[in-house]
């Protein structure tokens, strides 16, 4: 799991009280409720959960797979794993292919679906973003199509 | 020259088309050869394609069910078009062209959004039918008058696919130019330089067939049940007397069979 930046934050404000005066310590003190007082009232990212609408794609161990040629539509939730607070409908959820001559992806009409598609046959990553800040990226494979 | 079997149709939306997987509109289905399946009727045709001929073209649009119902960030009038998901099945932006056997899928853009998609099945034709026109009907023998050029419609065929669509061009090649001359595309023409009679060689992809022509020198007589054009000033039909069919002789339209009245017309009324 990626760290997230608001652990990141606090990490460094810890670090910070070891070196600086009793005075500034207060002050990390306060940073650190902060932080955590802030990170009680947004979710946590902690993956997303991927579901295949058609069938044209399928989940593999550690990615998503589509057939060549094909398109499939895919329904993105994000995790969190605060327990006080999960994500919303209005985070916006987005995927950016790295590789677009080997996987297509584009939102549909539908909050949180996309459409993936198998432009190429081989593997590029997808990154995914919430509201607007990339927070993963996932494998995917376009597979050869057997013809009939 | 244009073929009366499809000038009316192709290029124009042949039927209601098809639903898209998302539901949000509807695919039409275009010809852009006169040799394509779906618009091989004068009326459109009942149905979109059920598969694409393997080296077939063709175009698509799209109408939007209820552009009203589309989420509101997208565009108030929204430009949208057909792409498809890869070129190695169907190549081309404008008009299609199916490269290779499969199942491949087309995506409507809208900006970054894609509103609906579909799959068609691409399948490799494993035969062909070479068409007269007016009337049309599939032919393997063809009488020409010399001068004469004949066209033909070539509409590839799956077994398995009964809805075949994609116009694929076609090659063909005289075993005698001196008889009769060919060219190919979108349709077989072939032009009859003189007497005698000559083999046509017409390929479709991998397929091919043979056509024999007789090219004859003067007018060349309509089966027996065959009526001349409506509207046709000849004051006779042909079947009154094939031996004095209107086309084929002016000299002697109308005044073959005294019991027509000449200059009435049969056809018309």
């Amino acid at each position: 799991m990626r760290r997230s930046p608001l652990r990141s934050i606090i990490a460094r404000s810890l670090f910070s009280r070891s070196l600086f005066s009793r005075s500034l310590a207060w002050s990390s003190g306060a940073m650190v409720l902060g932080a955590t007082l802030l990170g009680g009232c947004r979710p946590t990212y902690d993956g997303v959960q991927i579901r295949f609408l058609f069938d044209k794609g399928q989940r593999a161990p550690g990615r998503i797979e589509v057939a060549e040629g094909q398109a499939d539509i895919i329904e993105v939730r994000p995790l969190s794993s605060n327990p006080y607070e999960d994500y919303e409908d209005f985070d916006l959820v987005d995927l950016e292919s790295f590789n677009e001559n080997t996987v297509f992806v584009a939102p549909a009409p539908e909050n949180n679906q996309f459409v993936l598609g198998g432009a190429g046959v081989g593997t590029t990553v997808l990154r995914i973003m919430i509201n607007g800040d990339e927070v993963d990226t996932l494998d995917a494979t376009v597979v050869e199509q057997v013809s009939p | 020259m244009s073929l009366g079997g499809c000038a009316s149709t192709c290029g124009d939306t042949s039927d209601p088309g098809a639903i898209g997987e998302l539901g949000n509109g509807r695919f039409l289905y275009q010809c852009t050869s006169d040799s394509d399946p779906v618009c091989e009727f004068s009326d459109p045709g009942p149905e979109f394609p059920e598969c694409i001929a393997l080296g077939g073209q063709f175009d698509l649009e799209y109408e939007l069910l209820d552009p009203d119902a589309l989420d509101s960030d997208l565009a108030l009038d929204p430009v949208i078009y057909v792409e498809s998901i890869s070129q190695d099945f169907f190549r081309g932006t404008d008009d299609f062209e199916a490269v290779r056997t499969g199942e491949a899928a087309f995506v409507i853009r809208e900006s970054e959004h894609v509103l609906d998609l579909i799959h068609l099945t691409i399948l490799e034709p494993d035969d062909f039918d070479i068409f007269t026109r007016d009337p049309a009907e599939p032919t393997q023998a063809v009488t020409i008058s010399v001068g004469d050029t004949q066209s033909f419609r070539v509409f590839p065929r799956h077994s398995a696919c009964d809805q075949l669509g994609g116009g694929i061009p076609i090659t063909a090649n005289s075993s005698d130019t001196a008889i009769a001359s060919t060219s190919g595309g979108d349709v077989l023409r072939i032009v009859a330089q003189g007497e005698g009679t000559a083999t046509v060689r017409v390929q479709l992809g991998a397929l091919e067939k043979m056509i024999t022509v007789t090219v004859v020198d003067g007018p060349i007589e309509p089966p027996p049940d065959t009526t001349t054009d409506a509207g046709s000033d000849s004051g006779t039909s042909g079947e009154t007397d094939p031996g004095t069919t209107g086309e084929t002789d002016p000299g002697t339209t109308g005044e073959t069979d005294p019991g027509t009245t000449g200059g009435s017309t049969t056809g018309g009324n």
